[in-house]
C-alpha cells in the first residue's frame, strides 16, 4: 500500500480549484473547512457562503478529482453552506433579521419582472434557504396571483403584520390589504408612507433572502426603497428590444446614483423554445441585454426564454421553478438565481468586515 | 463559468483617522492615504446651502469658516459617501467617496 497522503498535499492540490461562483481558489477564499486523512480516506469539507445550487454536484466531483490526482485513493467531499449577508453600513438597524435584501427592477412594465422575482425567490427556497418576498409594486401588485394566495395578514403579538406563507415563501403584498378589483391609486407621499410601513411593520422573522418586486420605472416607491431598505443589490430585467434597453439603462442610472450595486442584467424573452421540436427562435433579436451589460459595465446574469408554461404557471399560481424545475425555463431562472446569490456572497466577502470603521467621533 | 463582478464605488475608504488636531486621514482600499485639513474640508462642503445647485457657484464665504472648526461626527451614507457634522452646527454636507478622493488627489498634486 502507498504511503498515506499528507494533509498539506491535499490542501496544496485544492489551491488550484477555483470556486465556480466566487471566482477565486477555494483555499484563499477560506472555504476549505476541514481536511481529514484517516485510514487512507481523505475527507474534505468545503463550506460556501451561499446556497448549494445544483451546479455544486459537478464542483464536488471536480474537488474529488483534484484530491485523487494528488494521490489519494478514497476521497469524500462534503459541501456545506452558511449563507452570508450583506447590508450597507448605514442601514444596520432596518430589517435586522434579514441577511440579504435584493430588489428586482425594470425600466418599464411588461418585461417579466414579477415573474423573475417569484422564480428567483423560489429558486433560492429550493436550495433550503429561508426566503421572503415583498411585493412593492404598489400600482400593479401581482404576487398574490402568481403564488396563488389571497388573504389578509394577521397581526402579531408585537403589533406587526405577519406575512402570508405560500410555496415555502413568506409573502407580503399590497394586494393583501386592498380588495381585488379596486385599482390602486396612490399619490407620491402615500407610496412613500406605504413602502416605509412595509419595511418597518412586517414581522419577517429570520430570512436569508428578501426579494423585493419593485414597480416598473424610476418613481417614488423605488426611491423610498433604495433610500430606506438595506438593499444589498438590484437585479434589472429587460427584453431584447432597444426601447426596453433604453429604460433598463435608466433604471441602472438610478441605482448608480444612490450607489446600490447592480448585481446584473437579465434578458427575458430572449428566445422561444418550441415545445414540439425543441428548436430555438430568437423572436426579438436576442443579445441586447448582454450588449447593454457590457456597455454599462455590469454583469450579465443570463437569458430566460419565452415559454408558454412560464406564463400559464404565473397565472395559475404555480411558477415554473416550483412546477417544472427541470424545464429549460426553470433551469434558466435557477441559473440566474445562482449568479445573484454569488454576487451577494462576493459583496459579503469583500465588504463584510469594514462597515463599522467609517463611523467616527472627532 | 465566468465571474460575477459586482461594481462598487470606484474608490472606497477602508478607515478614517484623526491624524492631527486639524487633520483627517482617509486610507483608501487601493492603499492611497489622503490627509485633509478639516477647515479646508468644511470650506469644500458640497451641500446645497454651500454650493448653488444650478450654477455650481460656491455660496459659502470661505472666510466665514474659522481655522478652529472641527468635525463633531462622521458617518457613512449608503455605500457612497460620508456625512460630516461640524462644530459650527452644519451637518448637511454629504461628501461622496469620489469627491473626497478627487479632493485628496488634488492636494497631493499641489504638493501638500
Amino acid at each position: 500500500m502507498a504511503d498515506p497522503i499528507h494533509k498539506e498535499t491535499v490542501l496544496d492540490s485544492l489551491r488550484s480549484v477555483n470556486d465556480p461562483d466566487l471566482g477565486k481558489d477555494i483555499v484563499s477564499l477560506g472555504l476549505v473547512k476541514e481536511v481529514d486523512v484517516h485510514d487512507g480516506v481523505v475527507r474534505v469539507e468545503i463550506e460556501i457562503p451561499m446556497p448549494i445550487f445544483p451546479s455544486r454536484d459537478s464542483f464536488r466531483a471536480a474537488v474529488a478529482d483534484k484530491v485523487r490526482s494528488a494521490g489519494a485513493e478514497k476521497v469524500e467531499v462534503a459541501v456545506t453552506s452558511v449563507i452570508r449577508g450583506y447590508r450597507p453600513p448605514d442601514r444596520q438597524d432596518v430589517l435586522k433579521e434579514i441577511k440579504n435584501v435584493v430588489a428586482v427592477a425594470s425600466g418599464k412594465g411588461g418585461v417579466g419582472k414579477s415573474t423573475l422575482a417569484v422564480n428567483l425567490a423560489l429558486a433560492f427556497a429550493r436550495t433550503g434557504a429561508s426566503v421572503g418576498m415583498l411585493d412593492a409594486d404598489v400600482y400593479g401588485p401581482s404576487l398574490g396571483i402568481m403564488l396563488g394566495i389571497e388573504g389578509r395578514p394577521t397581526i402579531t403579538d408585537n403589533e406587526k403584520m405577519a406575512p402570508l406563507e405560500a410555496q415555502g415563501l413568506k409573502v407580503m403584498s399590497i394586494s393583501f390589504l386592498t380588495t381585488k378589483d379596486t385599482p390602486v391609486i396612490w399619490r407620491g407621499p402615500m407610496v412613500h408612507g406605504l413602502v416605509s410601513q412595509f419595511l418597518s411593520q412586517v414581522e419577517w422573522g429570520e430570512l436569508d433572502y428578501l426579494v423585493i418586486d419593485l414597480p416598473p420605472g424610476t418613481g417614488d416607491a423605488q426611491l423610498t426603497l433604495t433610500q430606506q431598505a438595506p438593499l444589498a443589490g438590484a437585479v434589472i430585467i429587460t427584453t431584447p428590444q432597444d426601447v426596453s434597453l433604453v429604460d433598463a439603462r435608466r433604471g441602472l442610472k438610478m441605482f448608480d446614483q444612490v450607489k446600490v450595486p447592480v448585481l446584473g442584467i437579465v434578458e427575458n424573452m430572449s428566445f422561444f423554445l418550441c415545445p414540439h421540436c425543441g428548436g430555438r427562435t430568437d423572436i426579438f433579436r436576442h443579445g441586447g441585454g448582454q450588449k447593454t451589460s457590457i456597455e454599462l459595465g455590469v454583469p450579465f446574469l443570463g437569458e430566460v426564454p419565452i415559454d408558454a408554461d412560464v406564463v400559464a404557471g404565473g397565472d395559475a399560481g404555480t411558477p415554473i421553478v416550483a412546477a417544472k424545475p427541470d424545464s429549460p425555463a426553470a433551469r434558466a431562472y435557477t441559473h440566474v438565481a445562482e449568479r445573484v446569490a454569488a454576487g451577494l456572497a462576493r459583496l459579503a466577502l469583500q465588504e463584510g468586515g469594514d462597515s463599522k470603521s467609517l463611523f467616527m467621533e472627532w | 463559468m465566468d465571474m460575477v463582478d459586482v461594481p462598487i464605488s470606484r474608490h472606497r475608504p477602508v478607515s478614517l483617522e484623526k491624524a492631527g488636531e486639524d487633520t483627517l486621514r482617509i486610507v483608501w482600499e487601493d492603499g492611497l492615504v489622503s490627509n485633509y485639513n478639516v477647515a479646508a474640508l468644511r470650506r469644500a462642503c458640497p451641500c446645497a446651502t454651500c454650493v448653488d445647485e444650478w450654477t455650481g457657484e460656491r455660496k459659502l464665504d470661505p472666510f466665514s469658516v474659522l481655522e478652529t472648526i472641527r468635525p463633531v461626527r462622521i458617518e457613512p451614507v449608503g455605500r457612497y459617501a460620508l456625512r460630516i457634522a461640524w462644530t459650527d452646527g452644519h451637518d448637511t454636507g454629504i461628501y461622496s467617496f469620489d469627491y473626497l478622493r478627487a479632493l485628496g488627489e488634488k492636494d497631493e498634486k499641489a504638493g501638500k
